[in-house]
């Protein structure tokens, strides 16, 4: 346990934390969305927690998961609801935000006005603030 | 004492994320803790109660730590859309305890914790 009384052990993908009723909840998408269903999955979760209306949500796109957030217009993308996910999700006021680092070193372009770029510090730090972080 | 949630998205056959499942909810029920878990995508495999692989004894496979889990007081719901979506039945191969829910019952698991463990 650290000095502020969270848990955090980050190690073997694992996270811990702790916080209280009302959660700061960041979802993270990371990874390739080919071959896998694990990213549109994670707007599922996304989706799914917004019930809870004392939870605030944010989904981040990092590293190569900015590849989900700039190819939401492809025809696999499309299959798997991705933008059905996104617009439901910003209807629910969850912010969705791409790192604007990841994007430029794969010369990606966000064509989604529901998406916003914002620089890797600065989505650090919601994930540091968060209460409760999950990685996908 | 704590309420910890757990989030498990993977099964017990490619990883051994079970195994570290298990053992974290297992001490944490031994210390007294209460534990409510969510099992999502792949993860609901866990719950499947005919498993069996060669050379390895009935109290070894990762169904049965599950088991034991349940017996000491862990509360599992695994994700009805990912249960039907893998041709389980709404979960009727499922062992004892094992509840088939929703998205809606992660967010109760969120709010509800002092802790969430995501493997």
């Amino acid at each position: 346990m650290g000095d502020n009384g969270k848990f955090r052990i980050v190690d073997f993908g694992l996270r811990i934390e702790r916080g209280d009723r009302m959660k700061n909840v960041a979802i993270i998408i990371r990874a390739l969305p080919f071959n896998t269903i694990r990213n549109s999955e994670a707007l599922r979760c996304a989706v799914g927690l917004t019930i809870e209306e004392e939870n605030k949500i944010k989904v981040l796109f990092i590293d190569d998961g900015v590849f989900s957030a700039a190819s939401l217009s492809c025809p696999a993308a499309q299959e798997r609801d991705l933008p059905k996910h996104v617009e439901t999700l910003k209807m629910m006021e969850v912010e969705l935000i791409a790192e604007e680092e990841a994007l430029v070193s794969r010369k990606l372009k966000i064509s989604r006005e529901e998406i916003t770029i914002k620089p890797r510090q600065v989505i650090n730090e919601m994930i540091s603030s968060a209460d409760v972080v999950i990685p996908f | 004492m704590a309420k910890i949630g757990m989030l498990l998205t993977e099964g017990p056959w490619q990883s051994e994320n079970y195994k570290v499942f298990t053992k974290i909810a297992e001490a944490a029920l031994d210390k007294g803790h209460s534990v409510q878990a969510f099992w999502y995508l792949d993860g609901v495999y866990n719950a499947v109660k005919h498993q069996k692989f060669p050379g390895t004894t009935e109290e070894n496979l990762p169904v049965s730590g599950m088991k034991r889990l349940v017996e000491k007081g862990a509360k599992i719901i695994a994700c009805g859309i990912c249960v039907n979506g893998r041709g389980l039945e709404g979960g009727k191969e499922f062992i004892e305890g094992v509840k088939v829910g929703g998205l809606p019952d992660f967010a109760d698991i969120i709010g509800e914790a002092d802790t969430l463990v995501t493997l």
